[in-house]
């Protein structure tokens, strides 16, 4: 019966079960909702196989990523070095903007507040000699400054104008030797004169022995001079000393003004009659009305 | 002294470059370094000089500009001048001595006479003045010590100005470098 296809048995029974299986595969995916026990090795075996090259594959695009990632970074990181310092340039730029800023407010708010005529100067350089204490400042004679025209800060006194050119001005430090100012100390109201004494700040000359100057007392002008308003602040008593031989005090001062601080200055064009004692002493000068 | 446009030219280029030291110290290097003594470059254009003209011409040119420097100060010209006579009398008298041509030579009279000028310029201001000035050792110090950085760049700018305009008159010209 088997011999019109010329088939033995082992054929037979191979082609048996090469019709059988498709039949049996129909049937097992009728029931397409139940695990067949058979298919669970297969299962686990393509599971298996797939989970490892998933792996594989994970782990290569991972760390080709990683690596992708790390050059990105390396670039990101130099975008955002350059950014870090542009950002903190601006930073630094704007802060000296808003200091500037603060600073121009109070000078116009006491130029606005002040009795006397002022003009605005900024500071351009110092003495070419180490023995002198001078400053340039960015106004002159175009501007009408003159010399003997005082020099003055916010905090106060910083020295006068001693030669005018046409757009700039030199103008004389308290500490420079050749300089010389009226001035009182402003608890006592004992009398003297401020002189320069070089890089060592300076002197308070010609007070009275008998006068009570003590260390912390305040030098303010005295108004004489016709040069500064009187009353405004030029140094701190450092030390005083009383000499055996002599009639006057020796009293060395601290300029209240450190003019290495300082870039934006007034000189003063008018200070006649000015009393500046109630803006920086309130108290003092309603003791004094009284 | 002969006198001609080429000599001329050379002095103007002198005196630029002289007020640009002198710039530089009082408002470049104080509004960049500020509190810090600055170098003394305006007294190593005169020191040049002195090395490099006959002696009349030197000193006529030295007085001239430290003229130009006290423009630049609050020192009076009555207490610049004699301090710089002393110092021309001073390297006039050693070049006369001793001299060879060469920035070494510039280096040796440049730092040396740094130094005098502080010490000359100390003492007359003891002898002379009622409020002397102070003895500010450090600072003339630190002044002297960053000049010494500044010597042979202006050597070489003042060559080549007297090289440029073909300076041929005075005393040790020629190949100095």
């Amino acid at each position: 019966m088997f011999n019109f296809l010329n088939l033995n048995f082992r054929q037979f029974v191979l082609l048996i079960v090469a019709i059988a299986l498709p039949l049996l595969s129909i049937n097992v995916e009728q029931k397409k909702n139940e695990q067949n026990w058979i298919n669970k090795p297969f299962d686990l075996l393509v599971e298996s196989v797939q989970f490892a090259f998933f792996s594989f594959s994970h782990g290569v695009r991972s760390t080709t990523a990683e690596y992708l990632n790390l050059l990105n970074i390396k670039k990101d990181n130099a975008d955002l070095k350059i950014k870090n310092s542009e950002m903190s340039i601006r930073l630094a730029q704007l802060n000296e903007i808003k200091g500037e800023n603060e600073r121009l407010r109070k000078l116009l708010d006491f130029k606005e507040d002040s009795p006397m005529k002022l003009v605005a100067a900024k500071i351009m350089g110092g003495d070419l000699l180490e023995d002198h204490r001078t400053v340039t400042i960015n106004k002159g004679t175009a501007h009408g400054l003159r010399a003997g025209q005082g020099v003055i800060t916010l905090d106060g006194v910083l020295g006068y104008v001693f030669r005018p050119q046409m757009w700039t001005a030199k103008v004389m430090l308290l500490e420079d030797r050749y300089s010389v100012v009226d001035a009182v100390i402003q608890r006592t109201r004992a009398h003297g004169i401020v002189e320069g004494r070089g890089a060592g700040g300076c002197t308070l000359k010609y007070v009275e022995r008998s006068e009570d100057v003590r260390v912390g007392d305040i030098v303010v002008t005295g108004g004489l001079d016709q040069i500064f308003p009187k009353g405004f602040p030029i140094a701190v008593v450092e030390s005083v000393e009383r000499k055996t031989y002599s009639v006057s005090l020796k009293v060395d001062l601290r300029p209240v003004v450190d003019p290495n601080k300082v870039e934006e200055v007034f000189v003063i064009f008018n200070s006649e009659g000015t009393d500046m004692t109630e803006k920086f002493f309130p108290q003092e000068a309603k003791a004094q009305s009284l | 002294m002969k006198f001609s446009g080429r000599s001329a030219l050379n002095l103007s280029f002198i005196l630029g470059f002289f007020v640009l030291c002198c710039a530089f110290q009082s408002t470049l290097w104080y509004q960049l370094v500020g509190k810090v003594p600055s170098p003394m470059l305006w007294v190593l254009v005169p020191l040049y000089i002195l090395i490099t003209r006959e002696t009349f011409s030197a000193l006529m040119i030295v007085y001239f500009l430290s003229f130009v420097a006290s423009r630049f100060s609050a020192v009076p010209l009555g207490s610049l001048l004699p301090t710089m006579a002393l110092l021309c009398g001073a390297v006039l008298t050693f070049r006369s001595r001793i001299f060879w041509r060469g920035s070494s030579y510039f280096f040796l009279v440049g730092s040396s006479g740094l130094i005098l000028f502080h010490a000359l310029f100390f003492l007359n201001s003891l002898i002379f003045e009622a409020n002397s000035t102070g003895f500010l050792l450090i600072d003339r110090l630190t002044q002297v010590i960053l000049s010494l950085g500044f010597i042979y760049p202006i050597f070489v700018v003042m060559k080549w100005i007297d090289r440029t305009f073909q300076y041929q008159e005075g005393f040790g010209t020629g190949d100095l470098i």
